[in-house]
């Protein structure tokens, strides 16, 4: 099982590289100096001189990419050409904020989405499953900002349930992004939970569960969900990987103080500290989510764990 | 799920929301605009979310009130001893927000900092012209600027130019502007949460109007539509930024006032006036009579503006009245054209960045300029290159704007239309007139505001006359309040003073 950690552990390494090379490059990918692409058309010379200085804009690339990634290991991402604040501060202050929404939006899709799923698997091609796979496929269908734009008028502007926008509070204000971010998801972990489910209990080694008297629900949740969770956990992983990384439509609609609108901003205004900060962090938080699920893998499937004994 | 869970989900939903209404003792005014502040250093980011929460905090030695004439802020009076000097006298009732007495220390180090290289403020270009800044006492300060230069209090009543505490900024160093705020204003800066709101208190030893309300809440809220939504549930009570799309429900909704304010911007086509055929001025006068600029108004920006007579928006102080901009007549405009020699029209490019309006704008103008024979290549560029590109002259057409930030003419006409100006400063159609230079610069230095208000006037007559633009639109600022909220006057710049508006 350690071995198996470490090793996954090992391979983060050559993909957060990667990435830190493409996030160093998108500032000399874009034609023109960087520095007034930055600071605009009414930078004073002395203000550019002093960027350049601070940015090393005159060194080698290849120094200028090492001397970033020496930093960025020890989390100085430098500062906000706009604000001044430290990067890390500022991904400190926005990203508990996408953290507690991509968490709730799991926490909801997971505890909708794999009843559904297992409800339509075990009668299939019932009312029940037609319903639940129609609107599952809905539910992936709907884009982000137009269902986030009916919940608002649903429920803020007709009913006045919530509001309508920001985290100025408590629960209330978590509701419809929550909805919005988990509609997709939870639509997805019902479909996937689904075909798994209905792939297992085909299987020979249900028929003989059954031919032995087990009773039904022993041998749903027991025999056939243990061994069909894994492409589930796979998807979860993927949806909360997603949700961490791309929450920025449902962010920026509903004015969410998160990483995603952070980005959004920042790329907005040529804040490149910011953007590739911005950017590390997404790939670190998407790493660790795929190294989370691969470590649950190895718990679901004895297989696995065996092959690194 | 559950009827059980239901209901206590109900119960608590219930809960939630009558906490929210009983627990308002105090007043709260909420405004919400499109984006965070940046910075509440005035020294930083010069963005206008930044500007308007600023404004509310520090105050200026001058005013500039919503028609634009300047009143005393924390200069009670002020004198022009000689051409370049100017002598202010402070008010000696000012006190910062940490009980700091006002002196005229704090005057000059502001000015200083904000003129420092190193400090290499956005907004320093507004205190250009300052040579000098003295302590003479301390309750006076005096200035000395570079040359005679008659719109100076303008620039002084600009946001940028509010006082700062000198022993509070030197004492926070890197973190003024974003955890440690301290002004002279009528609020005080209280807590800035990252991306979602800034709240401010009330000072109540304000030496002005002391503010109506406990409490001023500022959100950022990026779509235009969820903004007008919250206006609408009466989740703000100002909202800045009503776009189109959602001006006409907000005009029916009974608990919504709209307000229409003139801005001082102006956005324009600007010719390469040093490139053949625009070099010549039937050429480009052919091509504003070709254009249907009130289609464009209509169509792409929704209504929210006027038709552009002048290089300068109607609200700036020095705009000429008289002008009345050319019609669109396209066999006026074949007329011109066949008189210049371009009877078969030509091809030519215009530029632009990629700005979704100006883009559609561009696309207007390629398909009336097609009218008259005139094959125009729409080009969409980076904004960096697009800069610095136009800048060196290299294009035929190209869109912008600029606003009047000091609401004074020279700062909308000399900066474009002056001959020193040509290029990144500011002069990207590279035209003037020998009229034109003397015009300006005199007006710059003439402290007699009649005799000024004549010169803009020629000089905008001139300009009209040489069409160095397509003058297109000054916009007009859309915003809107609940009913119960009264005293709420935005200025022509897009800031407001919060102060006087009170909450029912």
């Amino acid at each position: 099982m350690e071995k198996y950690i470490i090793r996954r552990l090992l391979m983060l390494i050559p993909v957060l590289l990667g990435i830190s090379i493409f996030a160093f490059s998108i500032l000399h990918l874009t034609p023109g100096d960087p520095a007034l692409m930055m600071l605009g058309e009414h930078a004073p010379p002395q203000q550019l001189e002093n960027l350049r200085r601070s940015l090393g804009l005159d060194e080698p690339l290849p120094v200028q990419y090492f001397n970033w990634l020496s930093r960025a290991v020890q989390l100085d991402f430098g500062r906000s050409l706009r604000s001044n604040a430290l990067v890390i501060n500022e991904i400190a202050n926005y990203l508990p904020n996408t953290a507690q929404l991509a968490g709730s939006a799991v926490f909801f899709s997971v505890l909708i989405g794999i009843p559904i799923g297992i409800i339509s698997a075990v009668r299939p091609n019932s009312l029940l499953d037609n319903v639940a796979m129609v609107g599952a496929l809905a539910g992936v269908g709907m884009p982000a900002f137009w269902q986030a734009i009916m919940f608002i008028l649903i429920f803020s502007v007709t009913l006045g349930w919530f509001p309508s926008s920001g985290k100025l509070g408590g629960a209330a204000y978590f509701v419809l992004p929550t909805m919005t971010l988990a509609t997709v998801s939870t639509a997805s972990i019902a479909r996937m939970t689904r075909s798994a489910m209905l792939e297992v209990i085909s299987q020979d080694y249900i028929r003989t569960a059954r031919s032995k008297g087990l009773n039904e629900r022993r041998i749903v949740y027991r025999h056939a969900l243990r061994n069909a969770l894994i492409p589930v956990v796979t998807i979860i992983g993927l949806q909360a990987g997603a949700l961490m990384t791309g929450a920025v439509l449902t962010e920026t609609i509903f004015a969410w103080p998160g990483i995603g609108r952070m980005i959004v901003e920042a790329i907005r205004q040529k804040d490149f500290p910011v953007v590739q900060g911005v950017i590390m962090t997404f790939a670190v938080s998407y790493a660790l989510i795929n190294l989370f699920v691969d470590i649950l893998y190895a718990y679901l499937d004895p297989k696995i764990r065996v092959k690194y004994k | 799920m559950s009827k059980k869970l239901t209901s206590v989900l109900v119960l608590g939903l219930a809960m939630l929301l009558s906490f929210s209404i009983f627990a308002t003792a105090e007043t709260n005014l909420v405004v919400t605009q499109m984006y965070d502040a940046v910075s509440l250093d005035p020294h930083g980011e010069n963005d206008q979310a930044s500007a308007r929460v600023r404004r509310q905090i520090y105050d200026t030695l001058v005013i500039q009130d919503g028609d634009l004439n300047i009143i005393p802020g924390l200069a009670k009076s002020w004198e022009h001893v000689d051409e370049v000097t100017w002598e202010f006298s402070l008010r000696p009732d000012v006190y910062f927000h940490n009980g700091d007495k006002l002196t005229a220390e704090d005057v000059k180090f502001t000015f200083d900092r904000l003129r420092d290289p190193d400090t290499a403020a956005p907004g320093a270009f507004i205190v250009g012209f300052m040579e000098d800044v003295e302590v003479v006492d301390s309750m006076t300060v005096r200035i000395t600027t570079d040359g005679p230069f008659a719109p100076m209090l303008a620039h002084l009543s600009h946001g940028v130019t509010g006082i700062l505490n000198q022993s509070v900024v030197e004492e926070a160093g890197e973190d003024y502007g974003t955890t440690v705020v301290v002004g002279t204003g009528a609020f005080k800066f209280d807590s800035w949460s990252a991306g979602s709101h800034i709240t401010l208190t009330r000072n109540p030893d304000y030496w002005g109007h002391v503010a109506e309300v406990d409490k001023v809440t500022f959100r950022s809220i990026p779509e235009g539509t969820v903004r007008a939504i919250e206006l609408e549930t009466g989740g703000v009570d100002i909202a800045m930024g009503i776009e189109p799309i959602d001006e006409p429900r907000m005009e029916e909704d009974p608990n919504v006032e709209v307000l229409r304010t003139p801005g001082l911007g102006a956005d324009y086509v600007g010719f390469n006036c040093e490139k053949p055929p625009f070099d010549n001025v039937l050429v480009r006068q052919a091509i504003n009579h070709a254009i249907d600029m009130d289609l464009i108004i209509e169509v792409v920006y929704a209504g929210q503006g006027v038709r552009a007579v002048s290089p300068i928006s109607p609200t700036v102080w020095g705009a000429n009245p008289d002008l009345e901009g050319y019609t669109y007549d396209p066999d006026k405009a074949r007329d011109l054209l066949a008189e210049a020699g371009y009877a078969d029209g030509f091809e030519t490019s215009i530029w632009t960045n990629d700005n979704p309006l100006r883009m559609q704008a561009a696309e207007i103008i390629q398909a009336d300029l097609a009218e008259i024979g005139i094959d125009v290549d729409v080009q969409i560029m980076e904004w960096g290159p697009y800069l610095a590109e136009t800048g060196e002259g290299k294009h035929d057409m190209f869109i912008l704007g600029w606003t009047t930030v000091t609401g004074d003419a020279d700062y909308g006409l000399f900066p474009l239309f002056h001959s020193s100006t040509y290029g990144p400063e500011g002069n990207r159609t590279f035209w003037s007139t020998p009229r034109v230079d003397e015009l300006l610069s005199r007006a710059r230095a003439n402290s007699d505001p009649d005799e000024r208000l004549e010169m803009y006037y020629e000089a905008q007559e001139i300009i009209a006359e040489g069409a160095p633009w397509i003058f297109m639109r000054a916009p007009i600022n859309v915003d809107g309040i609940r009913d119960n909220i009264t005293g709420f006057e935005p200025h022509p710049s897009g800031d407001f003073f919060l102060n006087t508006v009170v909450k029912n």
